[in-house]
Parts: structure tokens; C-alpha cells; sequence
């Protein structure tokens, strides 16, 4: 068996929240500015809380050249943090990190690029900060331009650029990087679908050209197509590894399992009631953040220090920012009767388009907002079924997906159509 | 077509490495990314502004005019028996090149946060090419004292230029203010990527530092009690040197240049070690 060409021996990193703050006049001054908005009902960032972060922990795996491994797991759990080790921007607390061959990383496309620079020199600017050597550069400069699809704008300034234009040049650039060692943190994510699949081709190729990819993705489709191999984190430790398959049978199951805690979640501290919990469901054996469109489903918001004229808000964002919806508690006859109780707020069809959706959610005391939790779930809403046969999203995006049925009315007697 | 994986090629990554270690094979490697960064610079200020190139020259002059105003005809300050105008540019060609650079590089991890914190090369290259830049500068600014030392020599003034010493020690007192202004200017970049107003306290230090410094006034003009001044700030001797060998009159003693060096040396050294440390995690921070 070759040498391994990275090795992780019991890797951590810890962050020390709020501890580099030093508390000074100003920041008093400023909390006590910060409480007297909360009485007047503004929305603030959230404070931040002291303590310690493990973002990784004694984490322990190896891969071989060659070999392309996919890292996945949820928010928080850590991917990010191994991908600065790895690409050196941040140091670990302890442990070890072996690196045996040049690693070029893309953590962001375009990183170092300056709007009034042309095209052409920050194809060379970006390239020698991703490692290229000038002569490298010069050599793929055709081929970048040519994969970026900008040949004509090539020596105009990048501010002039369209979005798309920039992020295909960005792309282009990363992609004929020559590394031995490939890092990708979730850059395809950008640019259209004609872009993504020319993206992902690209790195097939170079997968096949025997460079060793480390690719991180919350597309788990991506990952089960690209990567032989995969890693699960969750709170910065591994809890599988292995096919792709089983290691994304892993973590859904694990979603299913866990309830969001809502002690992470709760960076704002206000006063008022609390949510300590937040339960979805569509019905027995939901796996909880995976939800069909059409069928019915409960939100149920379990709450302390309730007080009579209290209300929840709750806000739906999609992948995009846009607020799809916002359902408020207040809209309706309730009496809060008891301080501990549990709020749920029932849909008789969930109306969301397939796709992935934020859900936040503001309590208010007497129509005054007192605390806000900006990202209390994300859910995943897939196609539902009608009459038993899965409905295909045609991947147009769409905010929601309307109750409706399709009739025919013939306009002229029947005959055999030609087909 | 495999790429070889070099076998004799391996990088551990782990806490606690060596602050004082310059990584100068780092440095080396990423010599591209220097002259990139440098011409980058370059090409962004011919570009973005009307008067870019020629603002490299107005800047000093202008200066020139008016402290030749404020200074010498209505405070009356003396310029060591050399024209004014002479006397004031020298000072100012030389303090700017150490102004410019120490502000400059002492917001390096605060400007460049999108850059550090997203791909990893030796992180000194920036702060590097910012003097490299701010040399060229000098290098225009110099030139241009020098056609106006030959102006004032065809026109008979009298004061003793030493071309050859000139040539031989101005890299020496350009090293030595590069190593300074980059020394303070990196210990500082430590400190404002943290606490981010410190900006503004480094802009009026200097302002007051200038005043502490012969610039406007020959060192000849401070008073017994005050001499101590030229042992404490280390840019006072660079400066009386520089109008030493340019235009022949100073009045800093050997000893007073030895402890700017000194003093330059050990700066530099905290300078590097502070920023070397710093540079390893800060990225946490932001």
C-alpha cells in the first residue's frame, strides 16, 4: 500500500468564543443601548456567548493518492474547519496534520480579484495566489478563457463582468490548477446548471487524472457521484466512513434521530418566552428535516415563561433569501393559558416547491418582537406523491407548489391521433 | 499523465511552531505572487486615478513648498545654513518613504482579511510588497531631489555633497528604515486586526512623531536637555544621515546612529517574531 498522501492524526481545534472581546466602556455603553432597542421591538445581531468551540475533535483519517473522498454532515459540524487546516489558513489546537504533495484549494472563487483589473490580469493574479506558477498559467491561458467562455472580454475590466462571467472565470482558473492535492469547499454551488455539470465534468477529469480530491458538499447527489470514498462529521468528530452510500444513509438516519437543540440555536438573548423545542412532522416515520410537498405538516413549538398575549411568527426563507411566507400565531383566536405549552402550527397541505428552506422564528409579547431565532431549522421539501406516483420536479425553481388538477376538453369529435 | 507524488515533499501541520523562523524558502517560492502583487499595485494606481504617477512627485514638492513657507520664512526655523528648499525635501523624501510604509503595513491582516483567510501563502508577502512599492516610490521621489540638488549646484549654491558616499550607504539607511517601518508596522498589524481603531490612533501618532523627529528643524537646533530625543527615536539619526550624505551637513553623532541600528535591529526582530505568531491564527478572529 502507497504512502498515505494526507494523514489526520487526532486533529482538534477549539475557538474561544467572545473571549477577545474585552469588555470596555464601550461595550457596556453599547449593551445597554442594545437593551433599550429591545423595549422599542428592534431586531439586533445576535450577541455573542463566551466559552469554548470545538469545531474538530481527535479527528483520525487517512487518504490515499488518488483517492477522491467526499466530507459531508450539517452545519457546525466542522467541514469548514478541517478545509482551513488542511489548506493552512488556521492553525489546530493540537494533534497533527500530514500533507505529502502540493495542495491547491478553492474555498471561494475568484479569491483576490480586482474589479478594475481586466480579465486577463487577473487570470494571473488569481492564479498565482491559488500557487500557479507564471509558466503554468501561461501555458492554460487559452484553455482557462476558452473553458470560462469569456474570449471576447478577455481584456476588459472584470467590473464590467456579468455575475455568471465572473464566476465562470474564477472556476476556470481553479479548475486547471495542478495540484497534487485538489480541496473544495462547496464552489459549485454557484453559477447555472449548464455551468455546474461543466464544474463537476471538470473535476471527474482531474479525478481521473490521478489527482487526490478532498470535496466538500452539502449536494449529496454530487458526492455520491464524484467520490469513491466518504467522511461523516457532526460536532467535529467523525461518525462514519466508507461508500458514499452508507455514509449518506448514516447521516440521514441521524437527522431523523436527532431534535434541534435549541440552546445552540438561541444566540439572542432577550427576555420572554423561550422555544426549548421545535418538533416537524408529517405523520409517523417522517425523517425529521425531510419533507414532501402536498401532505400535511405540523411545526410544534414547545415554549417556557409563556405569558398571555404572547405569539409566534413563523418565517419560511428559501435558498435564495426570499421570504416565501410568514404565518403568524397572532392572526389567530389562541389563548395562552399556562406558561409551559406547546404551539403548533398545522398545515393542511405544505405548499413549498421542492428545494431547500430556512425556517426563523420571532416570539412576541403584545405585538413587541422580544426574541428572534434566525435559523431555528432548515427543512428539505422533495416532491410529494399524488395517487401513489412520485411527481418529478423538471428543476425550474419555483417558490410553491399550488393545489390544482389538470383537465382536458376536446374541441373536436375523437379520432386516432397520428402519432 | 499521474502526477508523481513526491515522496521527499511533506508538510506536518501542527500548533506551536517556531515564531522566528521567516520562512524564507517560503518566501522564495512565492516570489511570483511578490512581483504579481507589486505590479498589481502599480498598474491599480495609474489606473484609478487622474493623477496617480504624478501625484508621486507633486506630494513631496508641494510639502516642500509649504513648510518652506510655514517654517522657514514665517516661524524662522533655520535649515543648518542650506537652502530651505533643499534642506526640507531631503527630510521629506526620506521620512515619507518610513510614513508611508508603516501605515501601509500596519493594517495588513485587517485589509486583507478576504484574501488570508480564503488561500494560504506565505502571509509576509503582502506586507513585503508593499515596501517593495513604496521603494519604487522613493527611488522616483530620490531622483527628483537629486535633479534639484544639481539645479541648486549649477546655480552656486555652496554645501558638500558626497556622491560616492551618497551611492554606497543610501541602500544601507534604506534597509534600515524599510526593516523599521516594517517592523512597527507588522507589530501593529497584530494589534488593529483586533481592535480595529487603533487605525486612527497610528495616523495621529505619526503626525506627532514627525514633530519628534529633524525633519522640519536640523538636529543641531535641539537644546542640551532634549538630545536625549536623538538616542530614543531611531528615524531622528536616519534622517540627519540621509541630509548627512546628500547634502553634506548633519549633526548626529556615531553613537546616536549606532543605537538607531541597534534599536532598528531589535524592533525588527519583535516585529517578525509578533507577526509570525499572529499570522497563524488570526484568521479565527475575524
Amino acid at each position: 500500500m502507497s504512502t498515505p498522501i494526507i494523514e489526520v492524526n487526532d486533529l482538534s481545534k477549539r475557538y474561544r468564543l467572545g473571549v477577545f472581546n474585552a469588555r470596555s466602556a464601550k461595550e457596556d455603553f453599547e449593551s445597554f443601548l442594545r437593551r433599550l432597542k429591545l423595549r422599542a421591538g428592534y431586531k439586533e445581531p445576535p450577541v455573542r456567548k463566551t466559552g469554548d468551540l470545538w469545531a474538530l475533535r481527535n479527528l483520525n483519517f487517512t487518504v490515499n493518492p488518488g483517492e477522491v473522498i467526499g466530507i459531508i454532515g450539517g452545519n457546525g459540524a466542522g467541514k469548514s474547519t478541517l478545509l482551513k487546516i488542511l489548506s493552512r489558513i488556521t492553525e489546530p489546537t493540537s494533534g497533527e496534520a500530514i500533507l505529502r504533495g502540493r495542495v491547491g484549494s478553492l474555498l471561494e472563487v475568484g479569491t483576490g480579484f480586482h474589479p478594475d483589473l481586466t480579465g486577463r490580469e487577473n487570470i494571473f493574479l488569481n492564479a498565482t495566489i491559488l500557487g500557479m506558477r507564471k509558466e503554468a498559467t501561461r501555458r492554460c491561458f487559452g484553455d482557462i478563457v476558452e473553458f470560462a467562455e469569456v474570449e471576447e472580454f478577455i481584456d476588459t475590466p472584470v467590473r464590467r463582468y456579468s455575475s455568471g462571467m465572473r464566476v465562470r472565470l474564477a472556476f476556470a482558473v481553479a479548475a486547471f490548477l495542478e495540484p497534487e492535492i485538489l480541496i473544495v469547499d462547496e464552489v459549485l454551488a454557484v453559477g447555472d446548471e449548464s455551468f455546474q455539470r461543466k464544474c463537476i465534468g471538470k473535476m471527474s477529469d482531474v479525478a481521473k487524472h490521478g489527482r487526490t480530491i478532498l470535496f466538500v458538499s452539502h449536494d449529496l447527489a454530487a458526492v455520491q457521484h464524484l467520490c469513491e470514498r466518504a467522511i461523516g462529521l457532526r460536532k467535529g468528530q467523525m461518525f462514519a466512513e466508507g461508500k458514499p452510500a452508507h455514509v449518506i444513509g448514516e447521516y440521514l438516519a441521524a437527522l431523523e434521530r436527532d431534535k434541534s437543540t435549541l440552546d445552540e440555536v438561541d444566540e439572542y438573548s432577550g427576555q420572554g418566552p423561550r422555544i426549548v423545542s421545535l418538533a416537524i412532522s408529517q405523520g409517523p416515520g417522517t425523517v425529521e428535516n425531510l419533507l414532501m410537498a402536498g401532505r400535511p405538516a405540523h411545526f410544534a413549538f414547545e415554549l417556557r415563561g409563556s405569558v398571555p398575549t404572547a405569539g409566534l411568527t413563523l418565517e419560511i426563507y428559501n435558498d435564495s433569501g426570499v421570504l416565501v411566507s410568514r404565518l403568524s400565531s397572532r392572526n389567530s383566536e389562541l389563548e395562552v393559558l399556562s406558561s409551559e405549552l406547546v404551539l403548533t402550527c398545522v398545515m393542511e397541505q405544505l405548499l413549498l416547491a421542492p428545494g431547500r428552506y430556512r425556517l426563523a422564528v420571532g416570539v412576541y409579547v403584545h405585538d413587541a418582537q422580544q426574541r428572534y431565532y434566525e435559523n431555528i431549522a432548515t427543512i428539505e421539501v422533495k416532491s410529494g406523491t399524488s395517487n401513489n406516483r412520485l411527481l418529478e420536479s423538471d428543476g425550474a425553481p419555483a417558490l410553491v407548489e399550488l393545489p390544482h388538477a389538470w383537465e382536458a376538453e376536446h374541441l373536436c369529435p375523437q379520432e386516432s391521433i397520428p402519432v | 499523465m499521474e502526477p508523481a507524488t513526491n515522496s521527499l515533499y511533506e508538510i506536518r501541520i501542527r500548533p506551536d511552531q517556531s515564531w522566528l523562523n521567516p520562512d524564507i524558502r517560503g518566501l522564495i517560492e512565492y516570489r511570483d505572487l511578490l512581483v504579481m502583487l507589486v505590479r498589481r499595485d502599480f498598474v491599480l494606481k495609474f489606473k484609478q486615478t487622474v493623477l496617480g504617477p504624478a501625484w508621486y512627485l507633486l506630494q513631496p514638492l508641494l510639502t516642500t513648498v509649504v513648510f518652506t513657507i510655514v517654517f522657514n520664512q514665517v516661524a524662522r526655523l533655520p535649515t543648518d545654513g542650506l537652502p530651505p528648499t533643499l534642506f526640507y525635501l531631503g527630510g521629506i523624501t526620506i521620512w515619507n518613504f518610513f510614513l508611508q510604509n508603516l501605515n501601509s503595513t500596519s493594517n495588513t491582516l485587517l485589509n486583507n482579511e478576504s484574501l488570508y483567510g480564503k488561500v494560504y501563502f506565505p502571509r509576509l508577502i503582502v506586507p513585503l510588497a508593499i515596501t517593495c512599492n513604496h521603494l519604487v516610490t522613493f527611488a522616483i521621489q530620490l531622483t527628483t531631489l537629486i535633479v534639484f540638488i544639481i539645479f541648486f549646484k549649477l546655480r552656486g549654491s555652496h554645501f558638500d555633497a558626497h556622491p560616492i558616499a551618497a551611492l554606497l550607504l543610501t541602500p544601507c539607511l534604506l534597509a534600515q528604515t524599510a526593516a523599521l517601518s516594517l517592523a512597527l508596522g507588522l507589530s501593529l498589524s497584530c494589534f488593529t486586526v483586533k481592535y480595529r481603531d487603533l487605525t486612527q490612533l497610528v495616523g495621529f501618532l505619526l503626525q506627532i512623531w514627525m514633530y519628534a523627529t529633524p525633519v522640519i528643524y536640523p538636529a543641531s537646533r535641539f537644546p542640551e536637555h532634549l538630545r536625549w530625543i536623538m538616542y530614543l527615536n531611531p528615524v531622528g539619526p536616519i534622517v540627519e544621515n540621509f541630509r548627512g550624505l546628500f547634502l553634506g551637513v548633519s549633526s548626529v553623532t556615531p553613537l546616536q546612529t549606532v543605537t538607531s541600528v541597534a534599536l532598528t535591529s531589535v524592533l525588527f526582530l519583535i516585529g517578525l517574531a509578533l507577526f509570525r505568531r499572529t499570522e497563524r491564527t488570526f484568521v479565527d478572529l475575524i
